[in-house]
């Protein structure tokens, strides 16, 4: 397999590495770069747990060939907390209880916030439909649902 | 209520920092030098003779680092229950003469990375010749019938037989009696992490494996045996796990063969499973067949239930987790009624599928379905309400039943009550049909701290705990408890921080190594917080009687009169009088010459260890020190054009006894109900032919938030008095009342009883069109 330069831009760095053409831009990010808060849960793009914000969208990192990355600005989730201030969503998260095993909980925080992002004052029909993709085996989804509102509409 | 200080006050999770910022460390995140990747070879056959396996193909692929087959792995069978070793541990971490499922593992392989590890496999050729398998229990069960694992007598791996009262008698003095079968099927467990292997065989002939398990101690246990080692060579540790719901309770054969592989190299070797092989090759819920007799009385009095469950055990697990399986389904269909007269028998049958096992409920969200079903064909019968039928013959406080079970604390009546007011049971039960809305009433019991004799030494069934405090005012809890996700290690924390009248923030915990922790039997049967609970309390309250001594004489008063709360201790009524937690630790160590304080707890089942090891067989005793009780109400609306059901509401009474920590319990909750709800309507693992035909989160289909109802709760008034503050357990119940519930309101909309599972709209409207004939 050709090995081919790419250079994307994770957390604010930009990274210049020597890769196989078939690599996935998770395997970029758990493998090259050790960010191993993206997780790794079905490699087929049904489950949301490798969700990473690309470009400003959401993406299923394990479909994303590695030459379509290349040049693309990528957060993770290593990338939302300034120093120790939390992101409003990783507040609420913990706050309302949204999380269990933890193993979704990178990407649904990722999914939910390129909602935000994009969608400040989401109903909730658009909160479901924005992590319908990132599929939780322990919440039933109604905390995380609430959570996504509550960082929506921080308590003033 | 008692007022408390931590205990009843909604907690986030001690871990949820480093999980919402990616930093906690999963199996799969752990690296280190020199690691190889592992990769099973798996029979693509159910049944068949192993004639040949070569491996110098794959040996000699540039980057391959070791191929390992049984020669390696040996003939020692993995299992759970020490006490059973000998008569049904059952599977070789590689298969020796013979493939008995599609997936079983054949041969390991450790290379330099992924590629060349699936490469690898491919190589190896295996010489196999097909045998005629088993898939349906009904053909395995028939005398005469090919025998999967030899020694296994139509193959049926285990069996309850129990009997209590005279039920032919109690039939003949019944005013109805009726009888119905019902069907349930295969669920996966699908915890989003997948099963995780990290094996590292060191120089001086110890081993480390850190994996994704439920159960470090057990793992150690049966590791070791399998590898040929003494336990003290074997250390288990657990980094966070991505979801448990029983599926990861046993040691598979991806732990062994990791280690093998270690072994042979000389380097750490991880084997991480893709989802097909989570599908196909970890665990599934027991699908259960339930045969169902009843006797009534012409008022409405249960008198007399036979029932024989037969249970798919698939292709291995009796010595796992699935040799409990009979018992525990026998359990749960005598537990929350009462029945005089018992007749039972279960059975758990070999065929040539995926290994059935432990999963959240263990066999109750089956049994649970097929009773709550019955129960409301008997009520129609009678023509007598649901919910008043229930409350003839719930079980209440302090009732012991003809099989052994004593109840101590019991909320069910109230959950009943409660949970039909909630729904809105009077103004609705048969008056919405019109509409296509019906409601329906399900629930049931279950274990609250499962005594599981897994061990034949001292620490039998048990949870300990050690709490030592830190001069500079803080205290590490030591548990065996493994948290999978749903929060042991927050409430174990939050039980020890109450006993110790400190703060949540003076309390750190560590788990899971087997090196480091107190043992702690295993993570399952609703028994962490009540057992480990328990364990951590009694080590918190010995410990402060330690610093008590110490600060009595500096403070002029008794032992008796100190109270510690708010990181003091004081003097009862003379609050003025008082030393701070820190000062106390301080003073104790003066007082022993800078000896540690430490505090031990352990927590036992009551009930006697020799009834306790046959449990499984006679089905007779008081198999835990309490038990927990769930109703539920559902609210459904059924479109009679495409069959599809909406569950628009759905109402949870539970007896949790004391909620210590309420956000997390409604986790629990409603987590329960989502899976439950996917057991009722929507998951399916198919199989043709011992093929699974739905491999993937696309085909297998989970519920998304879309299906999610609205949700209340209500909480019994309950205090469990053998329970850490009065609490009993929540986890698995939850899924208990699900399927029954959703399957009386379906009835109640559409007049229609599906009897077996999934709720699928083709059933529905199959049932609906027989219905018209009729008419």
């Amino acid at each position: 397999m050709e090995k081919k330069i790419v250079k994307i831009k994770v957390n604010g760095d930009w990274h210049e590495a020597l890769v196989k053409q078939n690599m996935t831009l998770l395997e970029f990010i758990r493998e090259e770069l050790n960010l191993t808060g993206t997780k790794e849960a079905c490699d087929e793009g049904e489950c949301g747990a490798c969700t990473l914000i690309m470009d400003g969208r959401s993406v299923n990192s394990c479909l994303v060939p590695i030459m379509e990355a290349n040049g693309k600005e990528i957060t993770t989730i290593e990338g939302l907390a300034k120093g120790q201030d939390l992101h409003p969503l990783q507040k609420a998260f913990i706050e309302n209880g949204a999380l269990q095993c933890g193993f979704c909980t990178p990407g649904m925080i990722m999914s939910s916030k390129a909602l935000l992002d994009n969608n400040p004052k989401p109903t909730e029909a658009e909160i479901k439909g924005a992590i319908a993709g990132n599929i939780c085996r322990c919440t039933g989804y109604n905390m995380i649902v609430e959570a996504v509102k509550m960082a929506a509409e921080p308590k003033s | 209520m008692k007022e408390y200080s931590v205990v009843g006050k909604s907690t986030p999770k001690v871990d949820a920092l480093d999980k919402v910022t990616g930093k906690a460390v999963y199996t799969d995140d752990l690296r280190m030098p020199g690691m190889l990747t592992g990769k099973l070879l798996r029979s693509h056959l159910p049944h068949a003779k192993i004639l040949n396996i070569d491996t110098s193909k794959a040996e000699r692929l540039a980057g391959v680092k070791a191929v390992i087959t049984s020669k390696d792995t040996g003939a020692r069978k993995m299992g759970f229950t020490v006490a059973t070793r000998d008569f049904n541990w059952d599977q070789t971490a590689l298969c020796i003469d013979k493939v008995r499922y599609i997936g079983d593992e054949v041969a390991a392989v450790a290379a330099i990375d992924e590629e060349t590890a699936l490469e690898a496999l491919d190589l190896i050729k295996v010489d196999y010749e097909e045998l005629p398998a088993l898939f349906d229990p009904l053909e395995a069960i028939k005398p005469g019938a090919l025998l999967i694992h030899e020694g296994f007598a139509n193959n049926i791996s285990n069996e309850v037989l129990l009997e209590a009262g005279d039920v032919e008698q109690a039939f003949k003095d019944s005013y109805k009696v009726i009888e119905e079968r019902f069907e349930t099927h295969h669920q996966a467990h699908c915890s989003m992490e997948p099963h995780t292997s990290l094996g590292n065989w060191h120089s001086d002939g110890r081993v480390t494996l850190w994996s994704s398990n439920q159960d470090p101690f057990q793992i150690r246990s049966t590791l070791a045996y399998v590898l040929g080692l003494t336990e003290d060579k074997v250390r288990v540790i657990v980094p966070a796990v991505g979801g448990g719901f029983g599926g990861k309770a046993e040691v598979f054969p991806m732990d062994v063969c990791c280690c093998i592989l270690s072994k042979k190299t000389g380097r750490p070797v991880k084997i991480v499973l893709s989802r097909k092989e989570e599908f196909e090759t970890t665990r599934v819920s027991h699908p259960i067949i339930v045969e169902i007799k009843t006797g009534v009385s012409r008022d409405g009095i249960i008198l007399g239930k036979k029932i024989r469950n037969i249970i798919d055990g698939g292709a291995y697990g009796a010595g796992g987790a699935g040799g409990i399986a009979p018992f525990l389904s026998s359990l749960h269909l005598r537990l929350d009624y009462k029945t005089p007269n018992v007749s039972i028998n279960a059975v758990r049958v070999y065929t040539n599928k995926t290994i059935a096992g432990a999963r959240r409920g263990y066999t109750a969200p089956q049994v649970h379905f097929a009773q709550d079903a019955h129960l409301d064909t008997i009520a129609g019968e009678l023509g007598m309400d649901p919910v008043e039928f229930r409350l003839k013959n719930v079980v209440t406080p302090g009732y012991t039943s003809s099989t052994g079970i004593e109840i101590t604390t019991c909320g069910f009546p109230e959950a009943i009550e409660k949970t039909a007011e909630c729904i809105g049971w009077k103004e609705k039960y048969g008056k919405l049909r019109k509409d296509g809305i019906g409601v329906g009433m399900g629930g049931g019991g279950g274990v609250s701290g499962s005594a599981y004799a897994p061990d034949m030494t001292p620490m039998n069934y048990t949870s300990a705990a050690m709490i030592k405090l830190h001069k500079e005012g803080f205290a590490t809890v030591y548990s065996g408890a493994q948290d999978i996700g749903q929060g042991s290690s927050t409430v174990i924390s939050m039980i020890a921080a109450e006993e110790l009248g400190v703060s949540l923030d003076k309390v750190r915990i560590v788990t899971s190594d087997t090196d480091l922790c107190p043992y702690d039997s295993f993570t399952a049967g609703q028994r962490v917080t009540f057992h480990a609970g328990n364990a951590a309390k009694h080590a918190a309250t010995d410990a402060k009687k330690q610093l008590f001594k110490a600060v009595a004489d500096r403070l002029e008063a008794r032992e008796e009169d100190l109270e510690a709360k708010d990181n003091q201790i004081f003097v009862k009524g003379s609050p003025e009088k008082k030393m701070s937690f820190r000062e106390a630790i301080f003073a104790c160590q003066e007082d022993n010459k800078g000896r540690e304080v430490v505090g031990h707890g352990v927590f036992r089942h009551e009930e006697m260890p020799e009834v306790l090891a046959e449990i499984y067989r006679t089905g007779y005793g008081n198999y835990c020190p309490a038990y927990v009780f769930s109703a539920g109400t559902a609210e459904v609306k059924v479109d009679r054009e495409t069959g599809q059901v909406e569950v628009t509401k759905f109402c949870f009474g539970q007896d949790s006894g004391t909620v210590l920590n309420p956000i997390a319990v409604r986790g629990q909750l409603e987590g329960g109900f989502h899976m439950g709800l996917g057991f009722a309507v929507y998951e399916h693992l198919k199989m043709t032919n011992g093929k699974i035909q739905n491999p993937t989160f696309l085909d297998y289909w989970i519920p998304t938030p879309f299906e999610m109802p609205q949700m209340t709760t209500i909480y019994t008034d309950t205090y469990e008095p053998i329970g850490p503050f009065g609490a009993k357990a929540c986890g698995e119940g939850a899924l208990a009342p699900v399927a029954g519930a959703i399957g009386n309101a379906i009835y109640d909309a559409v007049g229609v009883r599906i009897r077996s599972l999934p709720l699928t709209p083709e059933k529905i409207l199959n049932a609906l069109e027989e219905k018209e004939k009729k008419i």
